[in-house]
């Protein structure tokens, strides 16, 4: 007789059962291991400015986030901060020019000119010798202009776009991606040109179609193969947020057909209050309507400017919480500039491999390093609402998404946005992914949290995300009750003594009385008792 | 003994007699105390090993708005553990705008303009500060203790005096000149605004000149400290009295205007406190008042109308470095500090006399330390341990936090007894409508009150964090109250009126 090992057969053929019900009713495998290969590599961006205060502010942490999108580790610098020598490191560079009045000088322009690895640019029109040959790029200025891109199946008008460069040749085998189109004259020029590891894109600004169309551009540069999916991401789940909009909120995506990701702040403190077992209900909850569940990075104190060593337990503390209430998450979302420390890549996200970095909002640095941890699966965040300024050019088929892409909301104030905005994703068509399909991993010192073609497990035992909510316990002691030693004996003394002291006072207000009384007769009716 | 020995001695002691009397003729028990004091601070102070207070943290609010830095290369590492006497002085223009408005930065910007003139313009040597707020305590020691023992007898005076310098003298409190603490000042000008008070009340002095130290020192005291801004309303209330003890109109008008002057400015410091520090207060005034010890604190947190997940912030501090929710951020704004100010939290405390009870006894228990207990004394050149402190003349807080009952059940009982003491004089003053008797029990009242309010206003706005640092103002006015306490015991004045200036009242009528 075969002796069997591992999971029970009828498990094991309802996880599949399920797994493929799954796959067939989403699409775009979502995986930290079948996505683009992440190479060690990493490539170093240099810049010439931030161009702060100008329509392309941001546009560098744009690129950094689009590379971290492929797996990419990104070492930044600056022009001026460059140190000889430092190109020879890296086998691949890419520049932004911002500022044409600010040029590479000295060992910078001299090591460019010399580089034989793979090369991008965006915008400028200083090029090195060899690889402007290598794209037979030519470049003209244009005026300041309203330019419309077209880029996939999108397209966006993009106003008084300035120092601009417009590729006016390029040569017969270099690959163009895009279009740009001057509305002044009509001109259609590419965005993008890359051929033999250069490739050349005319500009970038955050917040716009150009973050996609570059993208088409990076995969090529970086050789990224793979299916890439689009994904929703609620964010801002906090355990003070209307717990019940969320609920109905995952099950109105549910009803829509649309997988989701859920991105959760962690709770450190008094986690088993009645508080946070609400909060875990509806994790639980949302998980069951097939929503993912994402760890967001913790708020960080802006004293904080040592770490305290605390950050590992702590995370690794949240997520072996979640797993005990089966709840199984699956990677983390943080800010882009949680790569570039050294503490929080080390304590805060060594425990995934998959990671949703959003733009960076206001943060504090405890130990920065220049160049970014990167991550096997790492989707680029954009706004839902930035993505629905895009002119959809055609019905179909649909080009496929040159990277892994998560649109994002904030999880809603009331329901009518709520409603909104769910009606928006169902009539965008997307053919949402979901994250379950592929295959991620979440690993404490104690536990690992797999996912695998749909299916979730915990150290290797399949999860029932059917499971009934526990209870939430509403008489919860807070305050443990004093240790009491002979509280009846004492209730009883005191008893004993409040009539004392009582019978006491009686007494006393009556000698009072009796005193005050003969004070009276004997001075102030001298004689009227003698 | 031989018989002859007898008139030898005697002839001492007629010659110890002489000396005495010739020292009272020419030193003052008040005069003595105030020396003494001086010469004890100063030798802790300026003579090495120097004794001051290690940074807490709190430091760079007072000193980078005011022109000064930390350049000690290791400075983040002596934080809590060593007192550090250099700083830097800014060279170039100073982009640091004020934190905080505080009084002290008028000592500070003193005494960096001294050291620039007189020491160095490049780096701040904090003994120059040690210096100016040592010599307002010595003038403040010495009319605390003219105040109490004028005209008193010579011998119970000086016994007085050294228990003046036992407990003013002890360098738990002189220890604070060489800090960049705001307790030093708080210190300071709770002295001068007893004793001007109580010189009045004695007419020792010319009146007018009283009236202004008491006036400006309330100020500075008020003014010192964000969570002292509601003092100056006390001090302004009681000041009545003080403007009642004379009735010609030149005095009450300055009283008058005095008192509507500090009115004026404590409710502007209280209304003034930036929003961030309000709301760090309002953070730690659930987070470590009402929700820890709530035994429900979901309910406590609906009865302000607050959502009851808030519950998981129950213990935790402001400064958590990793967090659930950012704390400044706009659903904390909108959600949380919006739902409630310190009235709600007062009205909780008041309708929860259990934990309002509860959260007094966490106070009383770091009410009689003078000397905060994680805080270094030395220099770390001196080669001490990380926090150590120093014992060179500071039996009294020794003392004091070793043998006070540390429950406010004694405070109050500490209450009663003091007033209680002093009730029968004041009443007698009331009764011979003499205005200028009548000023002592409530300049008392007012600085027991100021003791209380500061525990009342560290529980009410802050919760228990940082309560021992909090209570600095009730550890002074224990000290104080109970410094005059025994001393007017001691000259049997408790319950008697006590002598004015033989121009005035009759002198010494007694009250019961």
């Amino acid at each position: 007789m075969r002796k069997s090992f591992g999971i029970p057969r009828t498990t094991m053929l309802i996880v599949l059962a399920f797994a493929l019900a799954c796959t067939i009713v989403t699409t775009g495998p979502a995986s930290a291991a079948n996505s683009p290969a992440s190479t060690a590599d990493p490539v170093l961006l240099l810049y010439d400015s931030l161009a702060l205060s100008t329509s392309r502010k941001g546009n560098v942490e744009t690129l950094e986030r689009l590379l971290a999108a492929y797996g990419v580790p990104v070492a930044v610098m600056a022009f001026d901060r460059y140190a000889e020598g430092t190109l020879k490191s890296y086998r691949r560079v890419a520049i932004v020019r911002n500022a044409p009045d600010l040029s590479a000088n000295g060992a910078l322009a001299s090591e460019l000119a010399a580089y034989d690895g793979d090369y991008l640019q965006i915008g400028g029109q200083e090029l090195p010798d060899r690889v402007r040959a290598g794209l037979g790029l030519k470049l003209a200025p244009a005026p300041m202009d309203t330019i419309r891109l077209e880029a996939g199946d999108y397209g966006q008008t993009l106003s008084t776009v300035a120092d601009l460069d417009l590729i006016a040749g390029t040569s017969f085998d270099a690959k163009k991606y895009g279009t740009l189109t001057s509305m002044s004259d009509g001109r259609r020029t590419p965005y993008a040109v890359s051929a033999k590891g250069f490739a050349y894109a005319c500009c970038l600004s955050a917040d716009s179609l150009t973050e996609l169309a570059l993208a088409y551009v990076l995969k090529d540069w970086l050789s990224a193969a793979g299916d890439f999916g689009a994904y929703v991401l609620i964010k801002e789940i906090y355990p003070f947020s209307d717990l019940e909009l969320l609920k109905t909120l995952a099950d109105k995506l549910y009803d829509a057909g649309v997988p989701f990701t859920a991105s959760v702040k962690p709770v450190f403190y008094n986690t088993n209050y009645p508080a946070m077992q609400r909060y875990l209900q509806a994790l639980q909850y949302v998980q069951a309507r097939n929503g993912s569940i994402l760890v967001d990075a913790p708020a960080v104190a802006a004293t904080s400017t040592v770490g305290d060593g605390s950050l590992r337990g702590k995370m690794s503390g949240f997520i072996e919480l979640l797993a005990a209430n089966g709840i199984a998450p699956l990677g983390m979302s943080a800010s882009l500039f949680w790569t570039y420390d050294k503490v929080y890549a080390s304590q805060g996200m060594t425990f995934f491999d998959s990671v949703f970095l959003s733009p960076n909002a206001d943060g504090q640095h405890v130990q920065s390093t220049s160049t970014s941890a990167a991550f096997a699966f790492s989707p680029y965040v954009m706004p839902f609402a930035q993505f629905q300024d895009f002119e959809r050019l055609s019905v179909a088929p649909r080009t496929p998404l040159p990277l892994n892409l998560a649109l994002s909301f904030d999880l809603f104030p009331d329901a009518a946005s709520m409603d909104d905005a769910v009606d928006a994703i169902s009539r965008s068509w997307i053919p949402f992914a979901d994250l379950k399909n592929g295959t991620h991993a979440v690993r404490t010192d104690r536990l690992t949290v797999l996912s695998s073609g749909g299916s979730l497990l915990i150290d290797g035992k399949p999860l029932d995300i059917g499971k009934h909510e526990r209870a939430v316990d509403e008489h919860y002691a807070y305050t443990a009750a004093a240790k009491t030693s002979f509280a009846k004996l004492f209730g009883i003394q005191n008893r004993i003594l409040m009539v004392i002291i009582g019978a006491s006072l009686a007494v006393f207000g009556l000698f009072l009385f009796i005193g005050y009384r003969r004070y009276r007769r004997k001075f102030q009716y001298p004689g009227g008792s003698q | 003994m031989s018989r002859s020995d007898a008139p030898g001695a005697g002839g001492i002691a007629a010659y110890w007699k002489r000396i005495f009397k010739a020292a009272t003729h020419y030193a003052s028990p008040a005069l003595i105390a105030a020396a003494a004091v001086l010469a004890i601070s100063a030798a802790a102070l300026f003579v090495k090993p120097y004794v001051g207070m290690a940074d807490n943290g709190d430091y760079f609010r007072i000193l980078y708005s005011n022109g000064i830095y930390f350049n000690a290369t290791d400075y983040a590492g002596q934080y809590f553990g060593y007192f550090i006497k250099h700083y830097g002085i800014f060279q170039y223009f100073n982009e640091n705008g004020a934190t905080l408005s505080s009084s002290q930065s008028l000592f500070v910007r003193l005494a960096l303009r001294l050291n620039i003139w007189f020491l160095d313009a490049r780096t701040f040597d904090i003994r120059i500060q040690a210096a100016i707020y040592l010599i307002l305590y010595t003038v403040a020691v010495y009319m605390l203790v003219e105040a109490l023992t004028w005209k008193a007898p010579a011998k119970r005076g000086y016994a007085i005096a050294a228990i003046a310098v036992f407990i003013f003298g002890d360098t738990a409190y002189t220890a604070y000149f060489n800090s960049f603490y705001s307790e030093a000042l708080m210190l300071i000008m709770s002295l001068f605004v007893l004793a001007s008070g109580l010189l009045i009340y004695r007419r020792r002095f010319n009146d007018y000149a009283m009236l202004a130290v008491f006036v400006i020192s309330s100020l500075l005291l008020v003014t010192s400290k964000q969570q002292n801004a509601p003092l100056g309303i006390l001090i302004a209330l009681f000041g009545i009295f003080v403007l009642l003890a004379r009735s010609d109109r030149r005095y009450r008008i300055s009283a008058a205007g005095g008192l509507t002057l500090l009115l004026a400015v404590s409710i502007a410091s209280y209304v003034l406190i930036p929003q961030e520090f309000v709301n760090i207060n309002k953070y730690h005034a659930m987070t470590r008042g009402v929700l820890p010890d709530s035994g429900d604190p979901e309910q406590s947190l609906e009865s302000m109308g607050i959502d009851r997940q808030y519950s998981l912030l129950s213990g935790s501090i402001y400064y958590e470095p990793y967090t659930t929710i950012d704390v400044n951020s706009n659903k904390m704004l909108t959600e949380f500090y919006g739902k409630f100010g310190f009235g709600k939290v007062l009205a909780y405390y008041a309708t929860h006399p259990d934990q309002a009870i509860r959260m007094l006894n966490l106070a009383a228990k770091g009410a009689f330390t003078t000397r905060p207990e994680t805080m270094g004394n030395y220099e770390k050149s001196e080669g001490l341990a990380f926090g150590a402190q120093t014992h060179f003349f500071s039996l009294y807080s020794v003392l004091k936090k070793a043998l006070t009952p540390k429950t406010f059940g004694f405070i109050f009982l500490w209450t009663i007894v003091v007033i209680g003491l002093y009730m029968p004089s004041f009443v007698s003053a009331v009764r011979t409508k003499n205005r200028r008797q009548a000023v002592r029990l409530p300049l008392l009242l007012t600085m027991i009150l100021l003791g209380l309010a500061g525990i009342a206003i560290s529980i009410v706005g802050a919760g228990d964090a940082d309560l021992a640092k909090h209570e600095f103002m009730f550890t002074i006015v224990f000290d104080l109250v109970t410094f005059m306490t025994v001393s007017d015991a001691l000259l049997g004045r408790l319950w008697r009126n006590v002598p004015l200036r033989p121009d005035t009242a009759p002198a010494a009528t007694t009250a019961a």
